[in-house]
């Protein structure tokens, strides 16, 4: 790890600092999304709604910082604010943090690290759903039959790449400011 | 007032989430969340009472997710258009016990120290690295000044006669934009200058941990929950 972010600069550091505190607020506020498209729309809705809010943090923080690693710090740091804050999750926070920051640290290894755009943080938001379909089974036993988990992953992802998309769209434009 | 050090409670709170999942069901689980309830809620109450909103959201959905795929066993509540099964109830008091235990434990630890505390005793005690470190401690730093922020649009558009609650997508840009905007630029003079300072030298600095009374009585009720399942086998 220390190779890896052996070139980020003080800014780099900063960067990160705003990433954490905006994807922490946007996990935070995920939640009340979640619990109410949830009461009142089922596993489906909630799940379509909230669950690509919490993979924002990794296109937003790649797309703005464009270095190694930056996707899976913008998405465990954003998680560790949100543990702080405190929501409902508590420490479970940063275990969906640390695995989905991973997952998407990983679609943007094989883009070679050369892609940050749109497409880049689409495919970071909907590699992020399933460790955190995963982690819903672990450890919440939200365990259905195989029709079902197999479209709640669908749900997720296709919600990750929306808000992936998005999220890059944000840093793209911001960062040209 | 006398706390645990850092390292201990987190170490505490990460323990307790761990043992919410590990103790699938029974007196344990039951047990955990009753200490950590006890433990956390009173603390948490005054500063962090929507987490109780969110916890009572939480179990309204578990319930309506036993409806779904755990009405099973014997019918305990029946009205005219459903039956409410033995299975449904098990599971949320199983998934309820669990969320009282994440929660209680959580609580306890945000409600015991101040952001600056955590990051500093994680930095010191638990030797985070300073890519954690740093950019957690800017980030907690930046939500105060988010806050302000966050006011300052609001007058300007209270000035302007526009509605100050953002309902539309056009006013949650209008608040975001100059808000990320300059939280940015921000970020890029914070980082110019801990750069002059020679942050990139700088060693985190690491202290021995010293165990005082109440990190005892931590490790007790550590000890006591771990050991639970040969309590209640």
């Amino acid at each position: 790890m220390r190779g890896l972010v052996a070139g980020y600069t003080g800014v780099d550091y900063a960067l990160l600092g705003v990433v954490a505190v905006v994807a922490g607020i946007v996990f935070y506020s995920a939640w009340y999304v979640y619990d109410i498209g949830k009461a009142i729309g089922g596993i489906y809705a909630g799940r379509i709604l909230a669950y690509g809010l919490w993979f924002i943090g990794a296109p937003l923080a790649a797309s703005l910082i464009r270095r190694p690693l930056a996707a899976f710090l913008g998405e465990f740091l954003g998680a560790l604010v949100e543990t702080v804050i405190p929501t409902v999750g508590g420490f479970t926070n940063m275990i969906y943090g640390f695995f989905q920051g991973l997952a998407s640290e990983l679609g943007y290894a094989l883009l070679g690290y050369r892609k940050w755009g749109i497409l880049a943080g689409a495919l970071a938001g909907a590699l992020a759903a399933p460790p955190c379909i995963a982690l819903d089974a672990v450890l919440f036993a939200e365990i259905y039959p195989a029709v079902v988990t197999a479209l709640l992953l669908v749900v997720a992802m296709v919600s990750g790449a929306v808000y992936g998309a998005l999220a890059a769209l944000v840093a793209d434009k911001l960062r040209w400011q | 007032m006398n706390k645990p050090c850092v390292a201990l409670a987190f170490l505490y709170t990460l323990t307790a989430t761990v043992l919410a999942f590990l103790y699938r069901s029974g007196t344990s689980l039951l047990v955990v969340a009753l200490v950590n309830a006890l433990l956390g809620f009173p603390l948490g109450f005054k500063r962090c009472r929507f987490v109780f909103l969110l916890l009572l959201l939480a179990i309204w959905g578990v319930f309506l997710n036993s409806l779904l795929v755990a009405n099973t066993g014997e019918a305990v509540l029946q009205t005219w258009f459903l039956t409410i099964r033995s299975g449904v109830f098990e599971a949320v008091a199983r998934i309820g016990a669990r969320l009282i235990t994440i929660a209680g434990a959580a609580l306890f630890f945000v409600s015991l120290y101040t952001p600056r505390e955590i990051v500093k005793g994680l930095e010191a005690e638990l030797m985070l690295p300073k890519i954690i470190s740093f950019p957690l401690a800017y980030g907690l730093r930046l939500l105060p000044v988010l806050a302000k922020d966050w006011n300052e649009v609001k007058t300007s558009r209270k000035q302007r006669g526009y509605r100050t609650v953002p309902l539309t997508p056009s006013d949650i840009a209008s608040y975001l934009q100059p808000i990320l905007s300059l939280s940015i630029e921000r970020a890029l003079w914070t980082g110019i200058a801990i750069e002059l300072r020679g942050f990139h030298s700088r060693r985190p600095r690491r202290v021995e941990i010293r165990l005082s009374l109440p990190d005892y009585l931590l490790v007790f009720l550590l000890v006591f929950q771990l050991s639970l399942p040969i309590l209640y086998p």
